[in-house]
């Protein structure tokens, strides 16, 4: 393995990363130069000068091996997450080392959980860089590079492969430079219309934009201490749905329904699937909420039960209520609705409905070789059969996750937490939804955990989001061929 | 990328590189030192705002410790040693002004809390001041003296006196007030500790930006040294260690050598002065 076209390529991304720290240092200065502008200058220099430092001495390397690949898409991950916390580590207030490596580990992988108390107390110019770090972690800090940095060249194919899930690249039927090309168009057109949407249902230009970004990025990062309750808006909370709800489809999918392609949302199986389990979830939680006497009438009932569903079913984890209230069954459901999340292809995380929904498409095309068992039947998912090595990842994926949630409830209880929390904290974590139950429950947050159990929360977002093996397969990366 | 450096910077050669490279740090170095400056102008201006204020937390403390003792000192001649009329008026007006000033001592330190985080911190300050001056109020209405002799003229074998009223009534809640100017002096509840809490957050952010660059700046040099490596070093040992052969034992020259910059020009250079020497 070449280190030095390695650490160029992750410099190559550091220079992206330093420059929207620089543009949240313009926000900074937009608002009379206020606390963070210094912390994010500073930061924005010596991240851009980390990153133009390999570029300066290696030259940009025709081709990378896949290894190197894997090195590139995880490292910069990782990478991406120690400079985004220099902002937050200068400015201090409530980031000690810790908080501030939790912080930017839940802004690039999504998640949008918290350490902070007081979120409002932060400079604009620091929450600018908040939902800047969600943004640029929702479609993938290797994907964005490539769409910016056009010196990539032949190298974009092998990044792309390996940043790019396996079940997501079904649905695109394009070549890879024009995949790139359409995940960017639909985040960053879809951004911008819920910006436009937001500001005119009565945010301010500020809110409506990182609420935007960190809708479209499905983290859930608020610039309010009670979330979206603080606005309390059935208008702008339906804009919120609507723009979780599509940044969680297959950003192909979106493409060709725009472009009145065939493969589009109406004839797509696993949306049919995802927008059927919002539905049923929803009105199932809202007559519960009803029936007991949690909300006074139906409607109220419904209002937050769709708003949270459709917020943990995206993995987003913006709040209206305090869910810790709710009954049981509205509970096990959202609990369902944070295993199962998005649509692959998205920004959401979790085990994903397409993976959901092979799992069970296997198991009853089982039970139908029990009973017939001559019989050969195929696996279709969108009318397309899938290879038997597709579902081997798919089930070997499922059994790792709920190995993954056990050694993480297993690790949360050993350090105290009570077993609601620990089981629902590493789901949340795992999936990158961000609020769980319990201590860590909608309008709670992580700061009470011990520092063991924030690292530990931080070691799984990245699980997650580099959905599990992406990450796991770094640390056998010597025995590869 | 590289190649918009390149025509940006000219950074084709070893030297451009290398001075660009050392630039950078130098660069970082001044930014974070000019940025921890800052800080630590802020961090003065804090240290000189906390002095200010534990001083003038002092003076008002000093201002109630004065006159209560003065206060005290007069309630001991008139109530205690039972001074007689015009020694009463005398000591009547010293006790008079202490009241006043316990009182506007009070009143300042309330509303200096006012505007910081706790601003009920001083609620018991007050409440034993305004305790001890009704007290002190009371005596110098003669409400004391005259309880007093109602008493004895009632039971004529009671032992209650002025004296026992100091004791079991004044002493009491003079011992209060002190402890309670001692607290603000000293304690949590002065405006202090807001201020020191701002002081060792401004200090830390002053602190910061150095360790950090520090961290970054052993990055950069630990980069800096594994590229003059890669790039440098080891493509000069290699042409020295190929002329050697060469001269040594006609070894033909390598001349797929990966090389870079003036290196390469100088590897080809070798390569056409041998040509020419055959």
């Amino acid at each position: 393995m070449r280190v030095h076209v390695v650490i160029r390529y992750i410099g190559s991304i550091l220079v992206f990363i330093a420059a929207f720290m620089l543009a949240s240092a313009g926000v900074s200065m937009l608002n009379d130069y206020d606390s963070a502008f210094y912390p994010l200058l500073l930061s924005s220099f010596m991240t851009a000068l980390l990153g133009i430092f390999p570029m300066i001495f290696v030259e940009r390397a025709d081709e990378i091996k896949s290894k190197e690949g894997y090195v590139i898409v995880v490292g910069s991950w990782l990478v991406a997450c120690i400079v985004g916390m220099f902002p937050y580590l200068i400015w201090g207030g409530e980031f000690t080392l810790i908080n501030a490596w939790f912080e930017s580990v839940s802004g690039f992988t999504t998640t949008g959980a918290s350490i902070l108390n007081d979120i409002e107390f932060l400079p604009h110019g620091l929450l600018f860089w908040r939902a800047s770090s969600a943004w640029i972690g929702g479609i993938g800090v290797v994907m964005f590079a490539l769409v910016v940095l056009p010196s990539m060249g032949r190298s974009r194919q092998m990044l792309y492969n390996v940043e790019l899930s396996t079940i997501a690249k079904d649905n695109f039927h394009y070549r890879s430079k024009v995949i790139i090309r359409i995940l960017s168009s639909v985040y960053i057109g879809l951004t911008i219309i819920t910006t436009l949407l937001l500001k005119y249902s009565g945010m301010r230009w500020f809110d409506a934009v990182t609420h935007a970004m960190s809708a479209c990025s499905t983290c859930g990062f608020s610039t309010k201490n009670a979330s979206m309750a603080f606005f309390d808006s059935p208008i702008i909370e339906i804009i919120m749905m609507g723009a979780m709800t599509l940044a969680s489809i297959h950003f192909g999918i979106l493409y060709a329904t725009i472009t009145r392609r065939r493969n589009n949302i109406f004839r797509s199986e696993v949306v049919r699937t995802f927008i059927g389990m919002l539905t049923v979830i929803s009105l199932i939680i809202a007559v519960s909420l009803y029936s007991s006497g949690t909300y006074d009438s139906l409607s109220e009932s419904l209002r937050h039960a769709a708003f949270q569903v459709v917020s943990v079913t995206t993995t987003s984890g913006f709040a209206t209520a305090d869910t810790n209230t709710w009954s049981s069954l509205a509970i096990v459901l959202l609990v369902f609705c944070s295993v199962v999340c998005g649509c692959a292809g998205s920004t959401s995380g979790g085990m994903k409905v397409d993976r959901v929904l092979m799992a069970f498409k296997v198991i009853h095309n089982r039970m139908k070789v029990q009973q017939h068992p001559n019989a050969i039947i195929r696996t279709k998912v969108d009318g397309m059969v899938q290879d038997d090595s597709i579902l081997s990842l798919v089930m070997s994926f499922i059994v790792a996750y709920i190995a993954l949630v056990l050694i993480g409830t297993i690790l949360y209880t050993t350090f105290g937490t009570d077993l609601m929390t620990g089981f629902t904290a590493s789901i949340s974590c795992i999936s990158n939804v961000g609020p769980g139950f319990g201590e860590v429950g909608s309008m709670n947050n992580f700061s009470t955990l011990p520092a063991v159990l924030k690292f530990g929360s931080t070691v799984l977002m990245l699980v997650g989001r580099l959905e599990i093996f992406g990450f796991i397969q770094l640390f056998f990366i010597s025995s590869w061929k | 990328m590289l190649k918009i450096f390149g025509k940006l910077f000219g950074i084709n050669s070893i030297k451009r590189r290398i001075s660009i490279a050392f630039l950078s740090i130098m660069l970082l170095l001044c930014f974070s030192g000019a940025i921890s400056l800052l800080e630590l102008e802020r961090v003065s201006h804090d240290t000189e705002q906390i002095l200010l204020a534990s001083k003038q937390n002092v003076d008002i403390a000093g201002e109630m410790i004065t006159a209560l003792k003065e206060q005290d000192d007069a309630m001991i001649h008139m109530a205690v040693m039972g001074r007689t009329f015009s020694d009463i008026n005398t000591y009547g007006v010293k006790c008079e002004e202490s009241i006043s000033r316990l009182y506007e001592a009070s009143q300042l330190a309330h509303r200096r809390m006012l505007n910081t985080d706790t601003p009920t911190a001083t609620d018991s300050l007050v409440l034993f001041t305004n305790r001890i001056n009704g007290l002190a109020n009371d005596f110098l209405s003669g409400n004391v003296l005259r309880s007093v002799a109602e008493i004895l003229a009632i039971d004529s074998t009671s032992t209650y006196s002025s004296r026992k009223w100091y004791i079991e009534s004044y002493k009491p809640e003079y011992m209060h007030l002190s402890e309670e100017i001692t607290k603000y002096m000293t304690g949590s509840q002065s405006t202090l500790g807001p201020d020191v809490n701002r002081l060792s957050h401004t200090a830390r952010r002053a602190v910061t930006p150095v360790f950090i660059s520090l961290v970054v700046m052993f990055v950069a040099m630990l980069m800096l040294y594994y590229f003059l490596h890669v790039y440098f070093i080891r493509p000069v040992q290699r042409i020295n260690r190929n002329l050697g052969d060469y001269l040594s034992f006609r070894i033909p020259f390598e001349k797929d050598a990966s090389c870079r910059d003036e290196l390469a020009t100088l590897r080809e250079r070798i390569i056409m002065l041998i040509d020419k020497l055959r």
